[in-house]
This record gives structure tokens, C-alpha cells and sequence, in this order.
């Protein structure tokens, strides 16, 4: 039995804010090519953005950002690596609205838009976020 | 104020800057105009939701132009539709101010 074809799209950016609507033209164009409805493209973008930011803003030094995207049979799962001090474990619960929190809303904004969200540390003391959506044909 | 474009980490300093410097000449009731914007990340969120308080913390008020479906999506997603004010249109958004303004 052959092996599946190899569809990982790797992207690597500098830690570097103005470099991830770079990664954001990227995943319009492989949601697109995955056939995801335009508000599904829409969340993964937002998403991804949300962990590209976290690891921009907790990086320590060189290293950058990768994204990486991969398809399996039902999903695109996307991994977004950091060399970072790491990121605040703690999933949490969207800061009640009257708050008016002007931080925190990126962690819940990657859980209100995916369908999985996990975050671990690396080996090499940075952040791992890692970002699941179901194909639209497998919904 | 008028954004265009995309309101993100990389950018979100300089317009809060300038709202901050809005406040600071004695404006506190101010419309933010983000019918020209195709995308808003938890950063520009950020600097609505700061925009929003310092108004408040000097009795003005805020009130955004907003039609684009994504960006609506992001504020209720956050439950901040709740407690923005929301308008399609610039007039509508300067009615809504007149309307709060103390008598």
C-alpha cells in the first residue's frame, strides 16, 4: 500500500506582528483549495491570527513562527510552533462581556472558532498551539 | 475615525493612539467608523473595547459603523454586541450619540 500523498503547507515568519497577514493570505488560499465555506475560512483565519499573535507577543527570541498545515482524512490541522516563554495553559471561559477586558479575548476566540484547541509546551521552552477544523464534507 | 483595511496586532498602537489623543482634546463622544474594515483580531477588539472606556470614564460614549458580517460575528462571538453600539450607518451612529448625550 502506497503512502498518502504529502499535503503539509509549512509557513515561517519572523516573530514579528506585521508578518501574519501573510500567514492569513496563505490559509484563505488552502481553505479555498479544501473547499471550506467562506465563514469557516473566515474562523480558521481569525484563529490562526489569534495563536500567530500569542507567539509574536511571548517570543524570546530567534526562532519565529511556524505554521504548519495539515490535512488529514477529516480535518486540517493546523499547528502553530513558537520559541517562546509559553503561553498562559489556561483555556478559559470568555471574560464576562461588562468587564470589558481589553486582553484575553485570543484563547477564547481560538475555542469559539475551531472545532479543537490545544496548547503544550516544546521542548525547546516555547508554545505549541495546535487547531483543528472538520471538512466541510465531513460535517 | 475612519479604519480601512485590517485591525490587528500590528497596527492596533496607532489607532489607539490616536483615539487616545482624540480623548485627550477634550472629545469624549466619538463615532469609529469600521465599515471599511474586512478583518479584526482580539487586538483591534482591544482597542475598541479601551476606546469605549476611557470615553466612559469621561461621561462620553462611543459608537461604532459596522455592517461587515465577519467583524459583527467577532463582536458576538465576545458578547460584546450586548454592550456596543452598533450602526449601519455614520448618521445612525450620530444619532445614537445625540440621543445619550445629558441633557
Amino acid at each position: 500500500m502506497s503512502a498518502p500523498p504529502d499535503t503539509t503547507v509549512e509557513i515561517r515568519i519572523p516573530s514579528d506582528a506585521e508578518y501574519i497577514r501573510i500567514v492569513r493570505l496563505a490559509l484563505a488560499g488552502l481553505g479555498a483549495r479544501l473547499k471550506f465555506p467562506y465563514d469557516d475560512i473566515e474562523d480558521i483565519k481569525l484563529a490562526v491570527s489569534e495563536a500567530c499573535n500569542n507567539a509574536v507577543l511571548h517570543a524570546t527570541g530567534a526562532g519565529g513562527v511556524v505554521v504548519r498545515c495539515t490535512q488529514t482524512p477529516d480535518s486540517l490541522e493546523i499547528e502553530v510552533r513558537d520559541q517562546g516563554a509559553g503561553l498562559s495553559a489556561a483555556l478559559g471561559a470568555r471574560p464576562p462581556a461588562e468587564e470589558l477586558s481589553e486582553n484575553g479575548l485570543g484563547l477564547f476566540l481560538m475555542q469559539a472558532l475551531m472545532d479543537e484547541v490545544a496548547l503544550e509546551p516544546t521542548e525547546g521552552g516555547g508554545t505549541r498551539v495546535n487547531l483543528r477544523k472538520r471538512l466541510p464534507r465531513c460535517l | 475615525m475612519v479604519l480601512a483595511g485590517e485591525l490587528e496586532l500590528a497596527n492596533c498602537s496607532r489607532v489607539r493612539d490616536a483615539a487616545i489623543s482624540l480623548l485627550a482634546q477634550s472629545t469624549t463622544r466619538i463615532v469609529m467608523d469600521l465599515s471599511g474594515l474586512s478583518f479584526i483580531d482580539s487586538s483591534g477588539v482591544g482597542v475598541v473595547i479601551g476606546t469605549l472606556k476611557r470615553a466612559r470614564e469621561r461621561q462620553g460614549a462611543v459608537a461604532l459603523v459596522c455592517t461587515d458580517p465577519t467583524i459583527l460575528r467577532v463582536f458576538e462571538i465576545t458578547g460584546l454586541a450586548q454592550v456596543l453600539s452598533l450602526h449601519a450607518t455614520q448618521e445612525e451612529a450620530n444619532q445614537a450619540l445625540r440621543e445619550e448625550e445629558p441633557s
